[in-house]
């Protein structure tokens, strides 16, 4: 592809989901484009493959429709802290000594700043960083500079300490490098030989920082626009950063400990503390990782909140992104008569387009319709932005044919700068553990095609397909998004008869799970139409909701997991992983959980005897007995593919659901999930282990409540099919319509 | 230019997997693949694909899609300056992504008949 950048249009929203009466902001930069128009307009299906109802959306009148200049803004990726020193304290005029003990994973790449008040463009200032693999105490004050090199070629992945120190009186300058020699360095010291070094010279420069520059910790500085923007990001983690600086005679000595909280939770947030009595507080900037292991981790914890000292390390890394902090564009206040649904604010300009999605839920205590769609912004945030045919060797192999690539992650491969998705790595191999709202999230347009779908969609479009098949079907509906429900918990979900999942609602907090469960089991009735549902535990940063970590953990079919000693959610301090893992397998909730995956092809579902049981008979109205269920469809050409669950009492499938349904004929692409392999036997591909199955489930609840579930994530692929007129639309809608009803279930 | 003492094990079982692969009825393959390219595949031809599959980043097939009206084509990866890059062959386009998945198929056994040092 050619290099030239083409015109294009990116924004986000400040908010996925909105209720009547309150105000949108979005932010939005242009690429070689110098205006566009706005338009709101309210989506009800994204996919325009042949064969289905193409991508409708219909304009509406707004107060934010019009024509806006457009600006181009950048992208500051890189996570570091930054020291608030109002009153200069850390300026010196006589004596410097400042170190850290650090761990770097790219010691290798360019120039990577440790610590200190060091400003690139206007060579002033100190700082101790690594350049080209070494170990460097640079000082200079805008007209001269002056460095201490040490000849040691750095370790990755080894803990080392270092210190510096200047001396105004004598124009003396020392650096020193020791290896820790922990039992956590990748190899046994004794076997790497790091060294150490030391240097000591008499310098003429001296660190006198920029007004403009301020005191860093994992980055340096730069001047741009008269602000000191972060620079030289550190990948790798920094424990125990220090510095005495004594300026006209009065020394100030500030100790950043990393594991110490300033919460009485003990979360590790955004806040940084000075123990060393200078109240040089700092705040960490695009979501460094916290809760990870320092210099000292013996291996006998693994909470950081009941080993702080052992926890004294931040991993920063030179791509984390928490707010990219465009500016507004324009804003929406929601007027009280806009329906629930799912919107867009629609950018065009010349030979470009871009949708900016977001939902508008009703306000609370509002009258509300008698469905909602719950949709899976979480499982959104998870894969915001993938671009694993590009970065992972593993990518084709996956997905079992070669990946078939779209417009946008092409637009995705041009722009790094808008952050990773949770299935990458960092650039310094390190599994990503966040993903924010407060950026363009390429893959989350409606008309977005996976690019291990061959042609099908996924997440977002695959779940307009929803919003659709409900129009079509006449019933009235609200949205609700994971978000609000983490927020809200049970309060949002009482009074819906029905509640609808999305395609894959994959990541889902502790508080979600409890809402869901409670209102189940208090009448409510649930239809889950995806697949691999309730898997993993998320978390929401709670001063910055618009961002959710999710660290995986040691088993779970996983596209990185996090270090030994690292599991333990630094927003909310609960071990990470998967709800399986904590006694609570999607199973309990839905009847099914998450079995195989594969994507190549799908496949479709034979009735099984349960579906022959006069309680399930109002679901297969209109359904032959032989029928086969699915043969057709978006993804894959089934309604059973892709990630699929299945029935298991022991994993708490409950005891009187009906199985009425299981997929058939998956190929060996299909695998059994890695959670339930113990040893390493053959056999759990598709042609041959018969635990390689989506299910339908049925079974009802005291109180009222019933579920209805899928098990697959092709299921919503197949609701189009011939105009609706299929056997999984006439499925979904005698459910919908049997649940819609108060009377008792049978 | 640093190396890894592994190094020669996998070039050894890279070695072999290309005898095997020569023992194979290629052509008869490369039929069934014709007829069913995303599956379900005999054993012998899903071996086949999973070799091709497991190649790194570098030099790996991807196709492209213009747009179901505008056709399929096939491109490349080459990573440069650490970064992965498309590179888009946009002479041949086909009809869809089954018979662009046929191509690279086609394209990866001419490279193991007739090896350009290229990654398959």
């Amino acid at each position: 592809m050619s290099d030239e950048a083409p015109l294009a249009l990116f924004g986000y929203a400040s908010r996925f989901s909105v209720a009547p009466g309150e105000t949108i902001t979005f932010h939005i930069s242009g690429e070689n484009v110098r205006e566009y128009e706005t338009k709101l307009v309210k989506l009800r299906h994204g996919y325009d493959g042949r064969g289905t109802p193409g991508f409708l959306e219909e304009e509406q009148e707004s107060e934010m429709n019009g024509h806006y200049a457009a600006s181009n803004f950048r992208c500051a990726l890189g996570s570091y802290v930054e020291i608030d020193d109002r009153d200069q304290q850390l300026r010196p005029d006589a004596e410097l000594r400042f170190g850290v003990i650090f761990y770097a994973t790219t010691p290798e790449r360019g120039r990577q700043g440790l610590l200190g008040a060091w400003s690139e463009s206007e060579a002033a200032g100190y700082a101790l960083l690594i350049e080209e693999g070494r170990l460097v105490f640079r000082l200079g004050d805008g007209q001269e500079v002056a460095e201490l090199r040490l000849g040691q070629e750095l370790l990755s992945h080894t803990w080392y300490a270092a210190s510096a120190r200047w001396s105004g009186a004598d124009g003396s300058a020392y650096l020193t490098l020791e290896p820790c020699g922990t039992r956590t360095d990748r190899a046994m010291p004794a076997a790497s030989v790091p060294q150490g070094g030391e240097r000591r010279e008499r310098v003429s420069g001296r660190p006198v920082p920029a007004e403009s520059t301020p005191f860093r910790i994992g980055a340096l500085s730069t001047l741009v626009a008269g602000s000191g923007l972060a620079c030289a990001h550190f990948n790798g983690k920094l424990e125990h950063p220090w510095a005495s600086v004594t300026r006209h005679t009065r020394t100030t000595s500030a100790i950043w400990d990393f594991g110490v909280s300033d919460r009485p939770d003990g979360l590790l947030l955004d806040s940084v503390t000075d123990v060393g009595g200078a109240g040089l507080h700092g705040r960490a900037v695009n979501q460094p990782t916290r809760g990870v292991t320092g210099h000292n981790w013996t291996g006998l914890v693994d909470d950081y909140r009941a080993a702080p000292g052992e926890y004294g390390a931040i991993h920063f890394h030179e791509d984390d992104l928490d707010d990219l902090w465009w500016p507004e564009a324009f804003s929406l206040r929601v007027p009280e008569e806009m329906a629930s649904g799912v919107y867009a604010a629609r950018l065009r300009g010349p030979n470009c387009e871009e949708h900016v999605p977001f939902f508008v839920r009703p306000a609370k205590g509002a009258s509300h319709n008698r469905v909602a769609v719950l949709f899976p912004t979480g499982s959104y945030l998870a894969y915001a932005n993938d671009r694993l045919p590009f970065d992972a060797p593993g990518a084709e192999l996956l997905i079992g044919h070669v990946p078939v690539l779209h417009r946008d992650d092409l637009e995705l491969q041009r722009h790094y700068d808008f952050g990773h998705s949770c299935y990458e790595v960092h650039s310094d191999g390190s599994g990503v553990f966040y993903s924010s709202r407060r950026r363009p999230i390429v893959n989350m347009r409606p008309r977005y095609r996976a690019w291990f779908m061959a042609d099908a969609f996924w997440q977002f479009p695959a779940d307009l397909a929803i919003v659709d098949w409900l129009e079509a079907q006449g019933i009235a509906w609200d949205a609700i998004t994971d978000e609000d429900l983490h927020r809200d918990g049970l309060e949002l979900l009482e009074g819906y008869a029905v509640v609808l999942t999305g395609s894959h609602p994959e990541y889902v907090s502790a508080s979600e799970l409890d809402a869901l469960e409670d209102y189940v089991s208090s009448g409510g009735r649930l239809m889950y139409l995806g697949g691999n549902g309730f898997y993993w535990l998320v978390s929401y940063h709670p001063l910055k909701p618009y961002l959710m970590e999710v660290r995986r953990s040691v088993n779970g079919a996983r596209p990185h997991q996090p270090r030994p000693g690292e599991e333990f959610h630094a927003t909310s301090g609960e071990r990470c992983g998967l709800w399986r893992n904590k006694g609570r397998a999607p199973q309990r909730l839905t009847g099914v959980g998450f079995t195989a995956q594969g994507f190549d092809r799908s496949t479709y579902y034979e009735r099984l005897p349960d579906s022959y049981d006069e309680r399930a008979a109002f679901i297969f109205e209109g359904v032959g007995d032989d029928e086969r269920i699915g043969d057709f469809g978006i993804m894959g050409g089934g309604a059973a593919g892709a990630e699929i669950d299945r029935f298991d009492t022991a994993l708490g499938s409950p005891p009187g659901a009906l199985l009425l349904a299981s997929s058939v004929g998956h190929s060996d692409d299909y695998l059994r999930t890695s959670e339930e392999i113990f040893e390493t036997p053959p056999g759990l591909g598709g042609t041959e282990d018969p635990d390689v199955r989506a299910d339908l489930v049925y079974f009802t609840l005291r109180g009222g409540g019933a579920v209805f579930s899928t098990g697959s994530i092709a299921w919503t692929g197949s609701l189009s099919h011939n105009g609706y007129d299929n056997n999984v639309s006439r499925i979904t809608g005698n459910v919908l319509r049997r649940f819609l009803d108060e009377q008792p279930l049978g | 230019m640093s190396t890894d003492p592994a190094d020669p094990v996998y070039d050894r079982a890279d070695r072999r997997l290309r005898e095997q692969l020569g023992g194979m009825d290629l052509d008869a393959l490369l039929e069934e693949h014709r007829h069913h390219p995303y599956g379900p595949h005999s054993d012998e031809l899903a071996r086949l694909l999973t070799s091709f599959r497991k190649a790194g980043v570098g030099g790996k097939y991807v196709i492209y899609s213009q747009g179901d009206d505008d056709g399929w084509v096939i491109g490349r990866l080459n990573v440069r300056d650490g970064r992965p890059r498309i590179y888009l062959e946009t002479v041949t386009v086909y009809a869809s992504s089954a018979l662009a998945q046929h191509a690279v198929l086609e394209a990866r056994l001419e490279n193991l008949r007739n090896p350009v040092g290229e990654a398959p």
